[in-house]
């Protein structure tokens, strides 16, 4: 039995890397005694993958991780097991059983998206007037976004407008009476193309003339992961169901 | 979003930022303004060795049992985030609330090897808590330690306020309560509190004992300043090993700790008495855990944490009466699912064979055997009860079984050791391949794997070896390299393999282990001159350790080569262990002179002077 879940990360969480999260889910599933299901051998281990790492530093209210059950448990009593397993921070959203022909989380995401904010407003002395001007330019007007994409084998050129299926900069008022910029990007994922939010930006205010971008100037959440083609993109949370 | 003492601009700078967040599952969380004591429990080294270690987690649990102290956690900030606490003058702080630990009332620090004291004068500092005790205020908190180095404390004594000598199970609730009246009370003064501290049992303050040196450079004595400062501190013991706190929700750190499983301590104590063995001599005596209580605690624990492995914690733990009851219900009750065994120290026999073909895949484990010396005379000498038959036999055995390889551990520089004794280590492993080879050809699969390592011995306080010289760094190598000489010229030195521990290191633990109040200056000194985790081969700094050792006078001869008279003022003869000073004199004797063993204390009662703690194996089977 194939299970998709859904889960945040926020607060201290976000500083926790790839692979101590699926260590942690690991121990989270033994604590929760879900009976899930181990490959064979002399070291089994659990029947788990996840869709997409996030970063060291991001937030996120859209991951997901499918593994296989061993026995049926109702979909909202196995959230609140696995949800009293968790740690602050940490919060399951969603349990559903998947199709038995469902392409797994891993293979399926094509496009995430993202929220953006500075991290040092004071480096950026933007208006959103300017800043939606020269998105426009940069984006909605432009044919092609070329750069050159650094990689673990050396450069390559990289055309970002197909990339990039939605960039939009808004301004936001907060509780305290501060305003601050958004940006939301949805961009390709996966293991071809796959685009990190603060790369887009990084070119978006390069084409502003502005090149000191340090490599944390942003704070990053991730929304959802997606699956399917532009435009017609459905969330990875909303294949399969709920069984109770 | 709970607050972090770092920011996210330092966070994201760092190796691992998941060190300094805290959050781990099982982590306590009180309210710090409802309680009356608040605790910074410290291991002075990075993270993932602190969080590994067992003693900790017993005493944050035990602690935070006690609803008027919470307890929190901190541990050596890594090279790259003391620089910036430095720059930008962040003080070191707790994990659980993350407020600085300045403003704690106890910072307790457990010294697991003499290697990390620069680290306590790192905590310290970045603490902002004045280094040397006598510049410490009303305001700063106690500064305490505790943990096996704390045998001699000695080196480090300038920087303590109190020293906890024995097991913590014993007198903290004494010392936090007296604490907390003089507080309620509104007559503490740092003056105050220590000198009633020192009358509670097991708690030394080595402000209240003034030392006084001969001419030679030995200690002429060691006295009480006062008439209510006792001369001898007693070493706190458990009796009853059911009866401790123990962590039945332990942490579970998110980066992968060194000790990433259930730890479920099965006994103190060890029947053994290894000659060269600190924690033989000073864990006397034997005590178990009854095997209800463990089975209780092993479910206990892999519920409470989805550890995938739990593994036995003991000096020996061959030695626990009920081992094969105890391996059992693990493997038949609690290893479903995944959940691995892992089996340290085990005597290699029929029964742990069988118990480990079930619980690991042969072919790729290897086999452990401690023999510690490659020759039965030293083997006498250094009273490992190991035979060479044991070794073949046991390895035999093994190798029907299927296993290959084979590890040996072995100590080089021990007491009598003569280059017939260095041989006889490689000499030893050919025998074993020998025996690998006997099995035939179409049994077997292809060679066998017998490594060597050899450490340098260390004579440590409260062992019968403790009078005995080490030697220089050039002397080490050349026994290592008679060694791996011999090795080359054995029939089978090609299914052999050989490394020897580093020499720098361990003649500067030979001096910590051993030294005086007189060293406290040369650790400030490196310390301040940028030596720090000094336990890491890549931070240790032999060169500048050696000259700051000279600048200040202190003599390797004196504190290290020197083979010392046995009616010499030891510096840590103010500590009763237990275990009497004669026991270590005439087990010395029987060592050197008679070259005799000493029956283990199941087998005969030597006299040893642990049975003063009134339990454990000295009164088993005796009513």
């Amino acid at each position: 039995m194939k299970v998709r879940i859904k889960f945040s990360k926020s607060g201290s969480m976000v500083y926790i890397g790839h692979l101590d999260i699926m260590r942690y889910f690991q121990k989270a599933i033994r604590r929760s005694g879900l009976p899930i299901k181990y490959s064979e051998g002399f070291n089994p281990h659990q029947i788990m993958s996840f869709a997409a790492p996030l970063g060291v530093g991001l937030s996120s209210s859209g991951e997901y991780m499918d593994i296989e059950l061993k026995e049926f448990v109702p979909s909202q009593e196995a959230l609140q097991r696995l949800q009293a397993a968790m740690v602050d921070g940490m919060e399951v959203t969603s349990f559903r059983y998947l199709p038995d022909n469902a392409q797994n989380a891993m293979s399926s995401v094509s496009a995430a998206s993202y929220i953006l904010s500075y991290k040092h407003p004071e480096k950026f002395p933007y208006t959103i007037t300017e800043l939606q001007a020269a998105k426009k330019a940069f984006f909605d007007d432009a044919g092609t976004i070329p750069i050159i994409k650094k990689t673990k084998k050396g450069e390559r050129e990289l055309d970002l407008k197909p990339l990039i299926y939605d960039f939009t900069i808004s301004e936001v008022c907060n509780s305290c009476g501060d305003s601050g910029i958004i940006f939301s990007l949805l961009v390709s994922t996966g293991s071809t193309d796959n685009i990190k939010p603060e790369l887009v930006l990084d070119h978006f205010f390069r084409s502003m003339g502005k090149t000191d971008l340090g490599r944390y100037d942003f704070f990053i959440h991730r929304e959802d992961m997606l699956t399917g083609q532009a435009p017609d993109f459905v969330s990875l949370g909303e294949i399969g169901h709920d069984k109770e | 979003m709970n607050k972090l003492a770092l920011s996210d601009d330092i966070l994201m700078q760092l190796d691992k930022p998941a060190r300094y967040i805290g959050n781990e599952l099982n982590m306590v969380k009180k309210d710090p303004s409802k309680v009356d004591i608040r605790f910074a429990m410290c291991f002075p080294d990075v993270y993932e060795i602190g969080m590994s270690h067992l003693g900790i987690q017993i005493l944050y649990e035990m602690f935070n049992r006690r609803d008027d102290v919470y307890c929190e956690r901190v541990y050596s900030p890594w090279p790259d985030l003391h620089k910036i606490m430095k720059e930008e003058d962040i003080p070191l702080f707790a994990l659980e609330t993350q407020d600085p630990i300045k403003d704690f009332d106890f910072v307790g620090i457990t010294l697991q090897y003499e290697m990390c004291y620069t680290n306590i004068l790192q905590i310290l500092d970045l603490a902002q808590i004045p280094l040397w005790q006598k510049d410490r205020s009303d305001q700063d908190p106690i500064i305490l330690c505790g943990g096996p180095c704390t045998y001699n404390p000695e080196p480090i004594a300038d920087f303590c306020d109190l020293c906890y000598i024995g097991e913590g199970e014993i007198s903290y609730d004494a010392l936090l309560s007296l604490y907390k009246d003089m507080k309620h009370v509104g007559n503490y003064t740092r003056a105050e509190f220590l000198r009633k501290a020192a009358q509670i049992p097991g708690i030394y303050v080595p402000s209240l004992y003034e030392v006084t040196y001969q001419e030679d450079g030995t200690i002429a004595a060691m006295t009480p300043r006062f008439a209510d400062v006792p001369e001898k501190v007693k070493r706190q013991v458990l009796v009853n090993m059911d009866e401790g706190a123990y962590p039945t929700k332990p942490l579970v750190p998110f980066v992968r700790a060194t000790q990433d499983r259930v730890v479920l301590e099965i006994q103190r104590g060890c029947i053994r008495g290894c000659r060269f063995c600190q924690a033989g001599m000073v864990y006397r005596p034997n005590r178990e855990k009854s095997l209800d209580l463990l089975k209780t605690y092993a479910k206990e624990m892999l519920d409470s944490t989805g550890h995938e492995e739990i593994s036995l914690s003991s000096l020996s733990s061959s030695d626990y009466t009920q081992l094969p009851e105890l391996i059992n219900f693990l493997i038949d009750d609690c290893c479903g699912d995944g959940v691995n065994i892992s089996l340290p120290s085990l005597r290699i026999d029929a029964f742990s064979l069988d118990v480990m073909s079930k619980v690991q895949d042969v072919r790729k484990s290897s086999l452990t055997f401690a023999p510690e010396a490659g020759s039965q005379r030293l083997r006498n000498v250094i009273n490992k009860g190991l035979t060479k038959d044991d070794i073949l036999n046991g390895a035999g055995m093994a190798f029907e079984g299927g296993w290959q390889k084979v590890k040996l551990y072995f100590m080089l520089g021990l007491p009598t050791e003569t280059e017939e004794d260095m041989r006889a280590i490689p000499e030893l492993a050919n025998e074993i391949a020998a025996r690998y080879y006997e099995i035939p050809k179409d049994k077997r699969n292809g060679k066998c794997q017998i490594t060597m390592s050899t450490s340098f011995f260390v004579p440590k306080p409260f062992t019968p070896f403790q009078w005995a010289p080490m030697y220089e760094k050039g002397e080490y190598l050349r026994r290592a390299k008679i060694v791996n000489d011999t090795m080359k010229e054995q029939l089978n030195h090609k299914s052999l393999r050989y490394n020897w521990h580093e020499a720098d290191v361990t003649v500067l633990e030979g001096l910590f282990a051993r030294g005086d109040r007189r060293l406290a200056k040369a650790i400030y000194e490196a310390y301040e001159e940028g030596c720090m985790f000094d336990a890491w081969s890549d931070y240790f700094d032999v060169d500048k350790w050696h000259e700051i050792l000279e600048r200040n006078g202190i003599s390797l001869d004196f504190y290290v080569y020197r083979q010392r008279p046995l009616d010499e003022v030891l510096p840590w003869d103010f500590i009763d262990v237990g275990v009497r000073k004669e026991f270590f004199v005439r087990e010395w004797k029987r060592a050197t002179i008679d070259q005799v063993v000493t029956p283990n204390c199941k087998m005969q009662c030597s006299g040893c002077g642990a049975a003063s703690f009134g339990g454990g194996i000295c009164f088993e089977g005796k009513n």
